[in-house]
Formats: structure tokens, sequence, C-alpha cells
């Protein structure tokens, strides 16, 4: 070998190397411009850059207003907010928002007709105000007037009406139709037998009336699921295109929201910059970037570094070592509502084996329930840190949405071990019959805390981890468990929530495709009042049911409530901690109130 | 030579497809499936919903024909379309590629400037001190877990010495950005390179204490020949016959290795991409990232042997 061959080959690696790492630095960077010092750039909000041709408006006197002129050094970078979360979404699209993340964006940049508070309450948003007629059936919204997308164009009742025709459009393949189908015409303008829909309807400018075809409790309160979008952007897309045009991959853009979308490389980052003309108020902080950082420990120690202001989504167990990081704020929220479902196996060909019999009766259920120390569960869970945990023994309270405490008179089954097994005697429960106990994702500590209480009382579980990507078909599909544990979305709206447990409602790929009865729960009366309530739009009809059906659960009890997660956001010392309010799960309020210190 | 390359090229396609058949069953027979992975187990989608989606991913099909459907399309260079980005995988991975190259590249830089040195250090100056020092981080490199190193590195480095940053691969509005990837690129591109610093240094060190103990090496001497001329000229370059075989067939474990790199940094490469699509049965995504994968084996072990036949006279293949 000549003696220069290896080094002409360690020459041309490192070459090409260099060459590589010079060349891909623009694509993969985070919007370097976001922070460049860029003294007379005018506002992006008048020009969606990459929106699908929107119509220009004649833009009057305010459109080239500078945004960041009178600081054009290093001023910016010190006020963007940097938010670090486990995942980043991969496409925005405003008919299929999959989950809190998505919908947190969505918050950001658009509105909807009504919204949640932090109390889960409903508020008005893009309406300012509502009527319910007395037949539970006419919906009419009141508009914001003076209300404009981000390029500039007025909101109007077009834009709510095109919003809700889309949402019925099938080759759009919205994930909210099951409840909208509930609008007039929808159902048959979705499987093409009519070409109009006259369930919604633009009375005027800023006035909508949707009309449903009969009275439903779940149908008000899906409204803040519904991002409202602009007509004179999305018409212009097919539906059938829509999932993969540049309003879904690049920028949902424009919204009437507090932050327009300024940068977004799906499952990397989306970078936003504030709306001065939101209606609300210009927020305060001027851009957000919220960025992937898929590792737990990394994402910690980059907060604690400073590099990010905010968390999502680390192990409670990281609790303690998070708050002793200097400055650090904490700002409760509440989460998730976890319960242990316990099968009834109704569906089972054996389902006259002794073991499923037992388990049937609510003795037994009940005996979970006594066996379990909860105190004991909620500090193993923590880490340690109990107070993260609101112990609770109900799904439904007042208000419609798990938010506040439970009703006092339901049992709250005290740890007690002895009445456990009383009951399990009664109902002649074998100690050696075991139960699968089936953990979404892996089990833990927690898991094997109530493994070791229910053995205890005489009853054995095998502890096994699902995972996430066939949790749906093991468990509400084909009911493979004998217990499981899952949480309850805190967003979840309860009726809704009530209504999957009627008699049969098993999932069925052909008969019954939107049944999800996971733990095949069967009770004639529940299900008359779970009827009654969810065909009632009004509150003083479905509210005194929905009581007496948590009442009956708390007996019968076809899952066992444990608890609700407070979700102690992490916020930066940067931050001001009490501009910061948070709702449920990813319920982000008000974000143009917050503000830096 | 070239011929053989041809011909080398042709027998790897139906190891290729090969590959692709078993990767492609076993993915889709793991339990699980994209819809059920995209699904919030809170809050469930409607049946209706799901069989929609099966139908337009066309998960419906048997699998043999989605195989032949996967196949079909990949030669005509479309490898389909990510479930979980919606958009072309061969974008998806287009768009991920340049980091990962950055990183295996850099670390593989590293692993060859510090590693051969090392090695031949250590040859030299066999059972000194240095040597067993050497020797100790190598087999301390290559037994720990290169996560350990990672999250120690970051904890001392990033934080601690405050050094480098944390995570990802460059910073907000950095104006120079070629000195500023490399900033990003130190702690990762070094976590990466030290199980094949380890490597390549005790390979170094065996081959070069291999041809020392030569013939032709001590005839070199005995015609008088200054010890750095024979070292150099006669010794490492027969050495070095070894180190490129290494070196090539390091590639892609290197590229395996980046996985886990870069989803502790952050790095937002292929790895990264492929644990992803893993956890959403994002399958067309998994299957261009696992052809890549195979593609860059088949390629490596090619590369090798021309390399040896290139280094070697003496090598000739037909």
């Amino acid at each position: 070998m000549r003696p220069s061959a290896f080094f002409k080959i360690i020459a041309f690696v490192a070459v090409v190397s260099l060459l590589l790492s010079a060349c891909a630095q623009p694509a993969a960077a985070p919007a370097p411009e976001a922070q460049a010092p860029k003294a007379a750039e005018p506002t992006k909000a008048p020009e969606p850059t990459k929106a699908p041709e929107p119509t220009k408006a004649p833009e009057p006197t305010k459109a080239p207003e500078p945004t960041k002129a009178p600081e054009p050094t290093k001023a910016p970078a010190a006020k963007q907010l940097v938010w670090a979360s486990a995942t980043m979404m991969k496409e925005l699209n405003p008919f299929r928002i999959p989950g809190g993340q998505w919908m947190r964006a969505f918050r950001f940049t658009h509105g909807r007709l009504t919204n949640l508070d932090v109390n889960n309450k409903i508020v008005p948003d893009l309406a300012e105000s509502w009527t319910i007629s007395p037949d539970g059936l006419t919906y009419t919204f009141k508009l914001r007037k003076g209300v404009t997308w981000h390029d500039g164009q007025p909101f109007t009742a077009k834009d709510v009406v095109t919003t809700f025709v889309l949402h019925c459009t099938k080759d759009i393949g919205s994930n909210r139709i099951q409840v909208l189908k509930n609008i007039v015409d929808c159902q048959d303008y979705y499987d093409g037998k009519k070409t109009e829909m006259t369930g919604v309807k633009a009375v005027d400018e800023t006035t909508v009336e949707i009309k449903v075809v009969k009275t439903d409790a779940v149908f008000f309160y899906a409204m803040p699921d519904i991002v409202i979008v602009p007509d004179h952007v999305v018409s212009k897309i097919k539906p059938a295109e829509f999932v993969q045009s540049d309003y879904v991959l690049k920028r949902p853009y424009p919204g009437t929201g507090p932050y327009i979308v300024k940068d977004f490389k799906p499952d990397e980052y989306i970078e936003f910059e504030a709306n001065p003309k939101y209606f609300r108020g210009a927020p305060k902080i001027p851009s957000i970037l919220e960025k992937k950082i898929p590792d737990d420990n990394t994402r910690i120690i980059a907060f604690e570094k400073g590099e990010v202001d905010i968390i999502d989504g680390f192990p409670m167990t990281e609790y303690e070592r998070v708050m002793k990081i200097p400055g650090v704020q904490s700002v409760p929220a509440l989460g998730t509502i976890g319960a242990w479902w316990i099968n009834y196996h109704s569906d089972k060909p054996n389902k006259d084996d002794p073991k499923y019999v037992a388990l049937r009766t609510p003795q037994f259920r009940q005996a979970f329930a006594y066996a379990i120390d909860k105190e004991g569960w909620a500090n193993v869970v923590s880490g340690g840190y109990p107070d993260m945990i609101n112990l609770r023994n109900c799904y439904w309270v007042s208000g419609i949405f798990g938010v506040g405490e439970c009703d006092k008179s339901l049992n709250t089954y005290p740890y007690n071990p002895e009445k456990a097994k009383a009951l399990l005697k009664e109902i002649g429960w074998d100690s050696k019959w075991e139960l699968d106990y089936a953990a979404y994702r892996q089990t833990g500590p927690a898991d094997e805390a109530v493994q070791q209480m229910l053995a205890a009382v005489g009853i054995n579980v095998k502890l096994r981890g699902i995972d996430p990507a066939v949790y749906i078909d093991e468990t509400y599909q084909k009911g493979n468990f004998d217990i499981t544990t899952i949480g309850l979305a805190g967003t979840q709206n309860m009726i809704d929530f009530y209504y999957r447990f009627r008699c049969g409602n098993i999932y069925d790929k052909e008969k019954c495709p939107n049944c999800y009865n996971m733990v095949r729960y069967c009770n004639p009366e529940f299900d008359k009042m779970i009827t009654e309530a969810i065909n009632s739009a009004d509150p003083q009809v479905y509210e005194p049911l929905m009581a007496k059906m948590t009442k009956l659960w708390n007996e019968e009890l076809p899952f066992v409530v444990n608890s609700q997660n407070k979700y102690y956001r992490m916020v930066g010392p940067k931050i001001d901690a009490k501009t910061v309010k948070v709702g449920l799960g990813y319920n982000w309020e008000d974000i143009h109130l917050w503000a830096f210190k | 030579m070239i011929k053989y390359i041809i011909r080398r090229i042709v027998i790897s396609l139906p190891v290729l497809i090969g590959i692709t058949l078993i990767t492609f069953t076993a993915y889709n027979l793991a339990p699980g499936d994209p819809i059920s992975a995209m699904i919030d187990p809170t809050l469930p989608l409607s049946g209706e919903m799901i069989e929609r989606l099966k139908e337009e991913y066309g998960l419906n099909k048997p699998l043999p024909i989605r195989y032949l459907i996967w196949l079909r399309e990949t030669a005509k260079g479309n490898l389909g379309f990510s479930f979980a980005s919606q958009r072309p995988v061969a974008q998806v991975i287009a768009e991920r590629v340049p980091a990962t190259i950055q990183l295996t590249l850099a670390s593989l830089l590293l692993a060859v400037a510090l590693g051969i040195p090392l090695g031949v250090y250590s040859a030299l100056h066999q059972y000194s001190k240095i040597d067993y020092l050497l020797t100790f981080f190598a087999f301390f490199a290559v037994s720990v877990p290169a996560f350990f190193f990672a999250l120690g590195a970051i904890w001392i480095f990033a934080l601690r010495l405050d050094l480098f940053p944390t995570h990802g691969i460059n910073s907000p509005g950095a104006e120079h950005l070629f000195l500023d990837r490399a900033y990003h690129l130190a702690l990762p591109a070094t976590v990466l390179g030290l199980e094949r610093i380890a490597g390549f240094l005790r390979y170094t060190r065996s081959a070069v204490l291999e041809v020392l103990g030569q013939d032709y090496m001590t005839t070199a001497r005995a015609k008088g020949l200054p010890p750095r001329i024979v070292f150099w000229r006669h010794g490492f370059r027969n050495a070095l016959l070894t180190l490129i075989t290494i070196i090539a067939l390091s590639l892609p474990g290197l590229f395996g290795g980046a996985f886990i790199i870069e989803w502790i940094f952050a790095w937002p490469g292929m790895g990264q991409l492929a644990i992803a699509s893993i956890n959403a049965r994002d399958y067309p995504t998994l299957m261009g990232t696992a052809l890549i994968g195979s593609t860059l084996v088949l390629l490596s072990n090619l590369l090798a042997d021309i390399l040896y036949a290139a280094a070697d006279p003496r090598i000739r293949y037909s």
C-alpha cells in the first residue's frame, strides 16, 4: 500500500463530512432567523407566507407594522419562551386533533366558538354569547365583532359555517364527526346523499344558527374541540387533499388566536410569534418555541440549566429533583383521573366460570376497593410526594367535567383488609384463582404495591404491561384482561363517557364499531338513566341523573376510581408564574396574559 | 475490479430483498398497529373512523399483498407514505439523513483521529503505565453502555461545567452556523465515538504488535534503517490493512449506535425518527429506515473489500 492511500481516504472522509455539515445546516436549523436582529422586519400577521393562496384583502392602514423595530440587537433572544416536550406534532390538522399537545397548539393559534377555562367551565371565545332554544334543538351563537384572521381578513359567520360543513365532509376525515352527526343534514351530507347542509347557517355576518336532530347533552360541550378555520383559505383546498396540504403540514395559517405559527418543522419544533391584533389583547410574550426533547433526563437537565423555560411530562418521581432547581416555580393543574377497571367478562364463552361469576359481584369489587391502602398507594405512585395525588372515589361531579370534589355521601372505601376478606368470603372467593392485571405501557412499583395489598386479602394478580399500540385491541375490543389501569383524560365529556357503559355496548367491528364498554358492564337501570341524560340539553335534567348514576356506580364499582394527578407544571425562573394559568391536562388558559418577570 | 463490484452489487440485491421481507413481516406481525398507536386510550376514536383509517392506509389488505405493493413501489423509488407524518417517507427520511451523517461521520473521524494514534502509542509502549491506562480505558468504554456516557456527559459537561449545550442541533438565532453546529455536535459525537475509539485503539494495538514481530521488520532493522522509517514505512502500512476493514465495517454499527444517542441528545436524525416510528407503528417509515440501514451494511462490506484491495496490491478480485 502506498503510504498516502490511507491518509487520502481519511482526508476524503473529513472533507465530505465537513461539506455535509456545512450544506445541511439551514435545513435543520430551528428558524435561526427567529432571533436574528432584523430591525425593520414587518410583522408577519398580514402575510401568510405558506398558506394556500389566501385572498389578500385590501389591507388598510395598520398592516406594515414593524414587530421588533425598537429592539434590533439581542433583546428578542431574551423574550422567547422555550417549551420542551417529549413529543412533537407531525402535522397540524384542525379536523383531526388527536390529543392534548395538538389542542394546545391550536389554542395558541386558533379560536373556537366557546372555550374551557382553567376550571373547565364553558366560556365565550369567538362567540360572545349563545342561546339554546327551549326544545334544545337550535343553538344560536352571536359572534364577536371586529375579529380578524392573522392575514387581516375579517372573521365572519361564514367561517363558522365552512368549519362545520367541512367536519361533515367525508373526505376531510374529521375525528369529531361522531358528535357532529347530530347536526341536521350532517349525516346525509357525509354519506353523499345531500349536497347541501341546512343544519348550520349564517343568519347574518355575526350570527350562526346550528340545528340538531335530537337534544344531546354532549353536543354543546364538544364546541371547545371545534377549531374554527378561515373560509377564505380552506375553501380553496380540495377536502380529499386537505390532509396533505401545506395548511396541515407546514403551518395552520391563518388563525384568530393569540399566536401565529412562524415556523413548524414536524416532529422537531414549532415556533409561534405574538399576534399583536389578538382580540383579547396582544400577548405579552413575543415568541414561543416549543421543541421536542424526547428523553426525560435530558429535558430535566435542559430545564435545570435554563435552556428551556417550561417542561412537559416528566416522571413524578423526579419531582423533588426538579423542585430543587433554583428559581423553579410550580403551577398546579389537574390531570388524568385514574381507576382500576374490573372486567365483567359478560361476553366470554366461559362467562359462567366461577371466577368470572365472582368477579361480576359488587362484593368482589368492594373487597378490591377496601383492600387497597390508597394513601400508601399514592405515596408509591408519586415517589414519596402523595400531595401530588388527589385521591377520589368518583368520576362525575357537578359541572359535567371531572373537576371538583366528589359527592360527600359516596363511599370512599377506606382501607379495611378485614372487611375485604369478609366480602370475599361471602362470595366464596378462592385465593388460588389468579387474575390478569394489565397495566397501560408497563407495570411499575405502584402496580406491585397493589399486587401485594390484594394478595394480603387473598386476591392473587399476575402483572403484565400492555404496549400502547395494542391496548385498544386487547382491552376495548377483545376484553382480554381481568383488571386494567388507565386514566381518563381530564377534558373527557362525562355524559359521553358514561354513555359508553350501556348493556351490549361492546366494540364489534361489524355490529358495534363505536362501542367502548371496556368492562362489559350492564345494568338496565343505568341504561335508562344515561339515555335520558344524553337526550337532554338541560342541566336540570341531566345533572341529577348523573349524580344518581354516580351513586349507583359507587356501589357496583364497574371501576374503582382512585385518583386525579395534580400535574404540577414546572415553570422556569424567567417567567412570572402569577400570570400562568393551567387548566386540566393541556388546557393552558390565557396564554396572551403570560409574562416574563 | 469493476466486474467484481458489479457482481457484488447484483448479488446484494436478493440479499436486500430477503432482508426487507423479513423486516416487513416482523414489523407487521408485531402486536399493535398504527391506528391503535395513534389512538388516545382515554378517548378512543369511533370504530368507523378506525376502519376508515385502515382503508386509507391500506392496512386492510393481506400482508403478502402489502409487501408486494411496498416492493413494487420501492423499486420505482417510492418508499411509501408515512402514517404518522402524513408525508412521503422519502421526504421524511431525506430531512433526517444529513443530521445522522454529520453525527456518524464526526464520531468516525474522532474515533480514527484518536483511536489509531493511541493504539500505535500503546503498542510501541507495550506494558507501560500508559499502555495499561489505555487498555483500561478501552475496556471501560466498550463495556459501559452509550446511554450512560451520554447522560453523564450531559450532566458534567453541559450542566456542571457549562461547556456545551444539553441537546439539540443548533441554537436559535445562531449567527455562525458552522461553529454552532460543531458546538452542538461535540458531546453527541464524542459519546457515539467513544466505543469506536476504544475499538480502533485495541485493533491498532494488536495489529501493530503483530507486524512488529514479523521477519521483514527484523530485516528492515538489520538493514540499518532508522526506527521511524522501519515503523512507518514497513510496520504501520501493513497494520493498516486490518484497520481499513474494521473502519469500513464499523459504519453500520455507528449508524445503529446513533439511534440512542440521537434520542438522548434530541438530535433530529434518523435514529430518533426510527424510535418514534417504532412507537407509532409507522411501518412505511420503519421500512424506509430498515432499507437504508441494510443497504449501508451491504455497502460497508463491499467498501471494506474494495479498500482492502486498494491498500494491498497482492489482493486482486476477479
